[in-house]
């Protein structure tokens, strides 16, 4: 019942929106309002143990909903998580939760294609921690290649040649605090060319996509001149900057400082910009949960922000994170009102067309 | 002007009336008054003779008889002055006499005295008619058209009078009066000037001359009024007219700013009317505006005393306050306020007048008491009265009151929206000045809400935010400033925000927006700007733009605090001359010690890294020799500054960090015993432990060789961060050292994973990684090692030589033609410890038939005994062994052995394709029982190894040996050389284990060159497998 009350109320919601951000804007809902409406075109899937063996059908009405709000393109997160793999992996040591294959179909089904993620590593901050020496970095960064080698390995003979298969994506978030400076920045371009060319000589031709985010720590062109040098050395095809606001990392006016120099570097490297649009709103940290991350769904408002703002700078896909967890039916009540609200909004801005 | 130009025109009005000789009325009752002279009316009327020669004497009678009864009649009924009645009469003498132009005239004149202004305009169109022009009727016509309100008509008929030759002056002076009386009603002033001009020339009047000059001040014609209005005041004009003159002059040019001239007509306009307050007040006005204030104050004064009462008191209190006397002012104004306390508007004017005096007077809470009163006894209408209390009870420094008077002024209903938006900002001014900075906040968002925007709420919203610690809503707040206005202030409290926030990137490109901003900061906060960029520079590690801000910032004045990190970042970008001038100006006696500490470690960190530049990786091959010297002297010495310098730190302020620093520099100075010290301080200290720091000191442990400290150290390193790569395979080597060969197998193992983590950039590195791991294979094989087998067999062809006496083959080589097995056996613990070997061995030893491999039975020997390794890097063994004679032929014995093998090249190198290969062995054995014996054999190879699939290796040599045999047995010397060819395959090898096993076969051609029992030619094949 209050899923459908939600749901009853989201067109309005989506209706005051428009009218809001027009007004706001002085100008006609169709060219301001609508700004990025149509622009997102991917999500985030984070798999989990509980994710894994949700039913088939749980999925593919998942699916669907994602492709009714134009979700072309689907990121797995990762593959393989604190010893769970998410496939059919050949080493005992993994607990088996296979589920990318099932994953794959439904994307086939619905038109979508899937980014196969690889290894999560919970250390990874602490491993890249920029107090660290250069040189034990660098070995914790071989470990990390290794790592996700050996699972490209294990899932290429399955999802190479699926239709659906789109490329790898690094699940390594790479920050504008730990690979500042030449030296650093050169051992995660290292780490991501080591990565790349092994990929491509598992599946040849593959794309790669790779992620970060700035939290202000980076000057704008510090950033961009980090991605360059990555983008460049690594020949990563698509870098997705996740524009932090969900996360609370930047406000719009710190991403609005950090895009166009990307945008930028990225593509005088031979890349495409995609960014992340953060649908939840991180709760404030707590001293008893300071360590837990716990979000909710975000209001359509600034969403819509981040849109029209992100869309303006991205060369490659906005990318949602992410659709299930925040903007679906999966996602509780207030998930589900955001999905029928943005639906809404999507829909009366395409019709304005 | 306005109003005095509207009064302007009832004065000419009024003057007009004047010129016509009558008593001031309205312009009817003028006209009137003008009409009435029958005397004139009769003289005109004889002008109007009626042509009546074509009339005969019949005829004439005949109308006489006819009409004059009726005009007799009227004649004496005028004369009764019974003119009413002498109407009819006339009117029926003209019904039988119409053409009698004179009684018509006259009768039109009656009808004008009677106020039928409509008849008598009839007749005397009548009349005109028939005398076109006739000025006293087109006079009479005027004024009747006047009455009638058709005032175009009469200034026509006015003005074609007054060109009527007619009528006398008088009259025609009257029809021009009449007609500018017309204009000026009409507002036709151009006729109304001209009627004038016309009266001026005929008969000149100075009071006209007030008349034109009003009409010249509405045309525009000030200057030209003014000439008019200085002659009426020139003239021999009545008092009252020069006066009015000299005022109008006097408001004429004051307004154009002539003070001077004004004040001069105005003065002779008061000499003529000495008590005309106006005239007064209006020279008051004037010397103030002259600036002279003390006549200004006088002409007031003046003006009060003309009238005494209350408004005496005010005009007291305006003068007094006009000449600066404020206490004066107030005094009386108090006064005032006594005898009416409270209720009428004026007292509330007094009150608030008082309250301004009072404030003045800096009594600023009587002020304030008297404008609360004020707002209370005007029931509460005037919030404004309220927010001027605040501010007097502000200034009184009672800011307590002061706030509350504004709440309530804010919350008043009459106080309108936008001016409740100023009164909050106030409000807010007000609290952040009492410190309140939540409440400031507070009433600064009110502000906003009410539709206040500005830079300055924004702006300090964002300061008082940030004082608050709410860095992001500063951040939000000082960027709205910065949409409103592009105010360096405002980009430099989001560098400051966003720098509390973390957001070094963005801080950095605010602050450098505030320092390039126009205006520029102040002096200090520009310096303040430098000093923080330059430490988010030196976070982003832009060193050198740190150092040139830290530079600039001290550019007018030194600053102590930063000669350190300037030191520092000029160092870091490399400019070492740079960075020690930084340090120079510090006087380090000044210093605390905690500060000198700090410019002592820096001192050190620039010596170290000008020893660094001299370091022998630095120095390059061409700087060997003296300079390599002079190099090597001076980069000791730098660094014994350096230690000295942070031995001088810690002295002062022992931190770990600093102990760390010191340790690492004995190391660079290859002083291991002095860095321990430190090092084990740095790790007992507080703070996080630091594994490098740990490996630190455990190279310096294994540099001295303290191998369990070292092992400790390094193991608690690995446990703590297990990317320290090397210390796996240094620690198991400190394992192998501490006989924890176990340890050291896995330690070695773990190497061997980690051996594809090593960063591998160019082809070099990937073979020191490979040979890394070899070795560390090879290691682990050894370790693991328990037992060897050794099978072997050599075949002699042919020669008589290959049968060497009858004694069985006590040791190696000792036969041409033999063959043995050998097996080894290593006893835990003692079986292996760093490198020295203990093994229980036992071989089986046989002669064998020439040209074949069958044992000869009765040579066979097995033995039983004890080998050991006594030297770790050298590969010597000594053994010793009981033979027992198996064979018939063969003896029991004891025999004691040494041996030594040096070789280079024997071992495979994978990736390798060929490589020099040099052996020497040496063995000595003597049967210590009988017979007793000695055996030596030596053997000498040079060779080259080709190597094939990195596991089978061919390797054709020459060689040299010697066998000799002495004692209780028949002597033997032999020295042969030839040519042989090693063929060796290697076998049973996985991760963590080299090529345990090999198999070989050894063909050989030689040739005595010494030989006890013959010189010959040799051909032998040995084949050896080790398992």
């Amino acid at each position: 019942m209050r899923t459908r009350r939600h749901a009853t109320r989201a067109p309005i919601v989506a209706a005051l929106l428009l009218a809001a951000l027009a007004e706001g804007a002085g100008a006609s809902p169709d060219r301001e309002a609508c700004r990025g409406a149509t622009r997102l075109r991917g999500t985030f899937v984070q798999l989990t143990t509980a994710a894994a063996e949700r039913p088939r059908a749980e999925w593919d009405t998942l699916f669907a909903e994602m492709r009714a709000i134009g979700v072309e393109q689907v990121f797995l997160q990762w593959t393989w998580a604190d010893g769970v793999a998410f496939y059919a992996s050949p080493d005992d040591r993994d607990a088996g939760r296979p589920i990318v294959g099932t994953l794959f179909d439904l994307a086939a089904q619905h038109g979508m294609r899937v980014w196969v993620g690889l290894a999560h590593d919970a250390g990874w901050w602490a491993g890249i921690d920029r107090s660290r020496p250069a040189t034990e970095v660098e070995v914790f960064l071989a470990r990390r290649r290794l790592q996700n080698l050996s699972i490209a390995q294990a899932l290429s003979a399955s999802v190479a040649a699926h239709p659906a298969f789109a490329g790898w994506y690094a699940p390594d978030e790479i920050d504008d605090r730990n690979w500042l400076g030449r030296e650093r920045t050169a051992l995660v371009a290292g780490y991501l060319e080591d990565m790349t060319v092994g990929l491509r000589n598992l599946t040849p031709g593959a794309a790669v996509a790779a992620s970060g985010f700035g939290q202000g720590w980076a000057a704008p062109t510090q950033l961009a001149d980090q991605w360059s040098a990555i983008v460049a050395r690594a020949r990563i095809d698509l870098v997705l900057f996740q524009d932090g606001i969900g996360a609370g990392k930047l406000t719009l006016a710190d991403a609005a400082a950090y895009l166009p120099p990307l945008e930028a570097a990225v593509a005088a490297a031979g890349g495409d910009l995609g960014v992340v649009v953060e649908l939840f709103s991180a709760a404030p940290t707590t001293a008893e949960a300071a360590t837990a991350f716990a979000a909710e769904p975000a209001p359509l408002e600034r969403i819509a922000a981040q849109l029209a703002q992100d869309q303006r700078w991205a060369t490659g896909p906005l990318v949602a994170f992410s659709v299930p967890d925040y903007m679906s039916s999966l996602a509780g009540a207030r998930g589900a009102a955001l999905y029928a609200a943005y639906r809404g909004w999507r829909e009366g801005c395409a019709r304005g067309r | 002007l306005g109003t005095k130009a509207r009064g302007a025109r009832a004065a000419l009005a009024a003057a007009l009336c004047g010129t016509l000789a009558v008593a001031p009325a309205d312009r009817p009752a003028c006209a009137q008054a003008v009409a009435s002279p029958a005397a004139a009316s009769a003289s005109y009327a004889d002008l109007l003779v009626v042509d009546r020669s074509g009339e005969g004497f019949v005829a004439r009678e005949l109308r006489q008889s006819r009409s004059y009864p009726y005009l007799d009649r009227a004649n004496r009924l005028i004369a009764q002055g019974r003119r009413e009645e002498a109407r009819a009469e006339l009117e029926a003498y003209l019904e039988r006499d119409p053409a009698d132009l004179k009684q018509r005239y006259s009768y039109g004149v009656l009808l004008a005295s009677l106020g039928d202004a409509s008849g008598a305009a009839a007749q005397m169109t009548t009349v005109l008619v028939a005398r076109p022009g006739f000025g006293p009727a087109l006079l009479y016509r005027g004024d009747a058209r006047q009455k009638l309100g058709d005032d175009r008509g009469a200034l026509e008929d006015f003005a074609a009078a007054a060109r009527s030759d007619a009528l006398t002056p008088a009259d025609r002076e009257r029809a021009l009066e009449s007609a500018a009386n017309v204009a000026v009603a009409l507002g036709d002033t151009g006729a109304a000037l001209a009627a004038l001009r016309r009266l001026d020339a005929i008969a000149p009047d100075p009071t006209r001359g007030l008349m034109e000059a009003q009409l010249l001040v509405d045309s525009g014609n000030t200057d030209a009024a003014l000439a008019i209005l200085a002659r009426v005041a020139a003239s021999d004009a009545p008092a009252a007219t020069r006066r009015e003159a000299l005022s109008r002059r006097l408001v004429l040019l004051s307004a154009q700013g002539r003070y001077g001239e004004a004040r001069e007509a105005g003065d002779a306009a008061l000499a003529l009317a000495p008590d005309d307050g106006s005239l007064l007040r209006e020279l008051a006005e004037v010397a103030r505006h002259q600036g002279d204030d003390a006549a200004s104050l006088a002409y007031l004064e003046r003006a009060a005393r003309l009238s005494p009462g209350d408004d005496v008191e005010r005009a007291e209190v305006f003068a007094a306050e006009r000449a600066g006397d404020t206490a004066r002012a107030a005094s009386v104004l108090r006064g005032l306020l006594e005898r009416d306390p409270r209720g009428s508007a004026r007292a509330l004017a007094d009150a608030t007048s008082l309250a301004v005096l009072e404030a003045k007077l800096g009594r600023h809470d009587a002020a304030a008491t008297l404008y609360e009163d004020a707002y209370r006894s005007s029931d509460e209408r005037d919030p404004d009265l309220l927010v001027r209390a605040g501010r007097e009870r502000a200034a009184a420094g009672r800011a307590d009151l002061a706030m509350a008077l504004f709440r309530e002024a804010l919350d008043a209903p009459a106080t309108p929206r936008a001016r409740r938006a100023k009164l909050a900002e106030e409000l807010a001014n007000l609290e952040l000045a009492s410190g309140r900075t939540a409440d400031a906040l507070r009433s600064l968002d009110r502000a906003r809400r009410l539709g206040l925007d500005s830079w300055s709420i924004e702006q300090t919203r964002g300061d008082l935010l940030f004082r608050d610690g709410r860095f992001a809503a500063a951040l939000e707040a000082y960027r709205a400033a910065q949409a409103r206005r592009a105010d360096p202030r405002s980009a430099l409290g989001a560098a400051y925000a966003l720098s509390e926030l973390g957001k070094p990137g963005l801080a950095v490109g605010e602050m450098q927006r505030a320092l390039d901003g126009v205006p520029p900061l102040a002096p200090e906060s520009r310096r303040a700007a430098l000093v923080s960029i330059g430490f988010l520079r030196a976070q982003l590690g832009q060193h050198a733009e740190a150092a040139a801000a830290w530079s600039e910032a001290q550019r007018d004045r030194l600053d102590s605090d930063l000669a350190v990190p300037l030191a520092r970042e000029e160092r870091l970008a490399g400019d070492l001359a740079a960075a020690t001038a930084a340090l120079a100006p510090l006087d380090a006696s000044a210093l605390p010690p905690a500060e000198e500490a700090a410019r002592l470690d820096e001192r050190a960190e620039i010596a170290r890294a000008r020893a660094a530049r001299l370091a022998p990786s630095a120095r390059g091959a061409g700087a060997a020799g003296v300079a390599g010297e002079v190099s090597d002297a001076e980069r000791t010495r730098l660094l014994d500054l350096a230690a000295d310098d942070l031995e001088q730190g810690l002295a002062l302020d022992p931190t770990p960090d600093r102990e760390y620093r010191l340790g690492v520099v004995y190391v660079e100075l290859d002083d291991p015993a002095a860095a321990i010290p430190p090092l084990e301080r740095s790790l007992a200290g507080a703070g996080p432990f630091v594994p490098s720091h740990a490996a630190a000191l455990g190279y310096a442990y294994q540099a001295v060789g303290r191998y369990e400290d070292a092992g400790r150290e390094f193991a608690r390193a690995l446990a703590a961060d297990r990317d320290l790569l090397p210390l796996y395979e240094d620690l198991g080597n400190v394992r192998v050292k501490e006989v924890r060969n176990d340890d050291a197998i896995r330690l070695f193992e773990q190497a061997i994973d980690n051996t594809p983590l090593y960063p591998v950039d160019d082809e070099a590195e990937r073979a020191e990684v490979e040979a890394r791991r070899l070795r560390m294979r090879r290691q682990v094989s050894e370790l693991s090692r328990r037992f060897s087998l050794l099978a072997y067999t050599s075949i002699c062809f042919g020669s008589s030589n290959c049968e060497v006496g009858g004694a069985a083959p006590l040791s190696a080589g000792a036969s041409k033609s033999q063959g043995g097995v050998e097996l080894a056996v290593r006893p835990p613990v003692i079986g292996y410890r760093d490198g020295r070997v203990f093994e229980l061995i036992s071989r089986v030893l046989f002669e064998q038939e020439v040209n074949s491999i069958v044992p000869r039975g009765q040579t066979t020997v097995v033995t039983l005994g004890l080998r050991y390794k006594p030297l770790r890097a050298i590969d010597g063994y000594l053994s010793a062994e009981r033979l027992f004679g198996a064979g018939s032929a063969a003896q029991d014995n004891v025999l004691l052995r040494g041996t030594y093998g040096w070789q280079r090249g024997y071992a495979i190198q994978p990736g390798v394709p060929h490589w020099s290969y040099t052996t020497a062995y040496v063995d000595v054995a003597r049967t210590v029982e009988s017979p007793q014996d000695w055996f030596f054999y030596l053997e000498g190879r040079q060779g080259l190894t080709f190597n094939f699939r990195d596991d089978t290796m061919l390797t054709p040599h020459a060689y040299l040996r010697g066998r000799f045999q002495t004692g209780d047995d028949e002597d033997f010397q032999e020295v042969d050389m030839g040519l042989g060819v090693v063929a060796r395959w290697l076998f049973r090898e996985d991760r963590y284990h080299d090529f345990q096993s090999s198999a070989e076969l050894l063909p050989r051609i030689g040739y005595d060159l010494v030989n006890s029992d013959g010189r010959d030619l040799t051909l032998s094949l040995t084949a050896i497998v080790r398992f």
